[in-house]
């Protein structure tokens, strides 16, 4: 019995709730050219900014990354968190990327995208709906 | 100034009460009545009264016979294998364990009954954690209102109308986990495509391995289960990748399907892992006994799914006669 039995810790802790805060580092899924870029040389894309209060990123969430000390606005696609039942729970955080304007800069996705987004009516959104090949 | 006569002796015999509960129910969480009285009270019900169809509802209540649970079930002890097999086939429908003083065995019944209702409109096949299994369910979004997923149950956790069951899968190299309740309505079809098992109760590890051992093609083929013989088991050993994990697996020396998990570690992880086992658990009756489930309990809900399995068979084979005579 060592001392380390007796002496417990005096703050408690909870399991990991893999939330996408800021700085929080996210994968590109789409094609387009600064990701690609980004996945040869390296350096993490990181969540700065999530557009809703608490800045929280969820499903669906858009946000404002960094990426090739460039800044640009994307869309979470896919969570690591722990999900309700019928929603897909990924093993990374996918994003995809837009510009300014809403207008995503990829043309394609290969990796799968929650079923559940489908609802998401939001004009900008469904723009990159439409470039998805797969749906869980 | 002194209090009524009356009172005194309420609140003596009400102290004595309550120690008297105290000691015999051994938690303070129990009811001010002992759970044998309650249940005594409760007249729960036993064997085929559990299980009544929508027409039989009033037909039913009148010949209700009250069983005790607590009470040993009359008949002989059937061999152990027996129950272990049904504990296997059928987690859903075992009680809780993990805090025995939460149990309802109204609920419980209340529970069952739901079930059977749900299981009357959905075959649902018997699949165990390794099994691969296939699961469509409604989806409003998408053009065929279908949706259809394949993966290796990694988990069945919890029990009653609300257990879950969680698939996991890789598709384009991108790992997805799906979680379904087996009781949900919008599930259309479960279709167990590969049955079998793993030597493990839960295959959460999967998410620390190589892509390759959750990797299921999305057309795969049935392969007919055989017929009069145990479920296969898998004793395969599936190497880990390099930590970090996304849980301490060098400190779970209870999981025989895994390699690599004592490999590759630092002078601190090897000391942590050392300082956190615990050996006493193993010899802690008590909490052995919580956690576990007496036989008599399972052969009488063993008896309901089996009474339930039968009736289901009966009707089926009357539907299909009517179809012939109106044909």
């Amino acid at each position: 019995m060592s001392l380390l039995h007796i002496v417990r810790r005096s703050f408690s802790t909870t399991p990991q709730l893999n939330e996408l805060r800021l700085l929080s580092r996210v994968k590109v899924i789409d094609n387009s050219k600064i990701g690609r870029n980004a996945k040869q040389s390296g350096r993490p894309v990181k969540v700065i900014n999530v557009y809703k209060k608490p800045p929280v990123g969820r499903l669906g969430d858009k946000v404002l990354v960094t990426i090739e000390h460039e800044k640009k606005k994307a869309y979470i696609v896919g969570c690591k968190q722990r999900q309700q039942t019928l929603v897909p729970k990924f093993d990374s955080n996918n994003v995809v990327l837009v510009d300014d304007n809403g207008q995503p800069l990829g043309t394609r996705i290969r990796a799968p995208i929650p079923s559940c987004l489908r609802a998401n009516t939001d004009p900008n959104f469904v723009k990159i709906l439409s470039l998805a090949t797969t749906f869980v | 100034m002194s209090l009524s006569k009356q009172f005194k002796k309420l609140a003596v015999s009400c102290l004595i009460h309550n120690a008297r509960v105290f000691s015999t129910s051994g938690c303070r969480l129990s009811n001010t009545l002992l759970h044998r009285t309650v249940n005594r009270h409760r007249q729960i019900k036993g064997g085929a009264a559990d299980y009544q169809d929508n027409e039989e509802d009033a037909s039913d209540d009148t010949g209700v016979r009250g069983v005790d649970l607590h009470i040993q079930m009359d008949g002989k002890p059937k061999p152990q294998k027996e129950v272990d097999t049904f504990k296997e086939k059928y987690p859903d429908f075992l009680p809780r364990t993990d805090r025995a003083c939460r149990r309802d065995y109204v609920l419980e019944m209340l529970h069952r009954r739901d079930m059977f209702r749900r299981r009357q409109n959905l075959s649902i096949p018997e699949f165990y954690v390794g099994s691969i299994v296939s699961v469509t369910v409604t989806d409003p979004y998408s053009p065929t209102k279908e949706n259809r997923f394949v993966g290796i149950c990694i988990q069945r956790q919890f029990s009653g109308l609300s257990h879950t069951f969680t698939l996991r899968n890789i598709i384009y190299g991108q790992g997805i986990e799906i979680k379904y309740d087996l009781y949900n309505p919008n599930i259309l079809k479960i279709e167990c495509l590969k049955t079998e098992k793993r030597l493990d109760p839960e295959l959460l590890y999967l998410r620390d391995c190589p892509p390759e051992f959750s990797t299921f093609p999305l057309d795969m083929e049935k392969v007919p289960a055989p017929k009069g013989k145990d479920v296969p088991i898998n004793d395969v050993k599936i190497p880990l990748n390099k930590p970090p994990w996304l849980e301490r697996w060098e400190r779970r020396k209870d999981l025989k399907g895994i390699t690599g998990n004592d490999r590759r570690l630092t002078y601190r992880q090897k000391k942590r892992a050392v300082l956190s086992e615990k050996p006493w658990l193993e010899n802690d009756i008590m909490l052995e006994y919580r956690r576990s489930l007496r036989d008599d309990e399972v052969q009488h809900i063993k008896g309901v799914v089996e009474k339930f399995l039968e009736r289901e068979q009966r009707r089926k084979e009357e539907a299909e006669k009517e179809m012939a005579e109106e044909s």
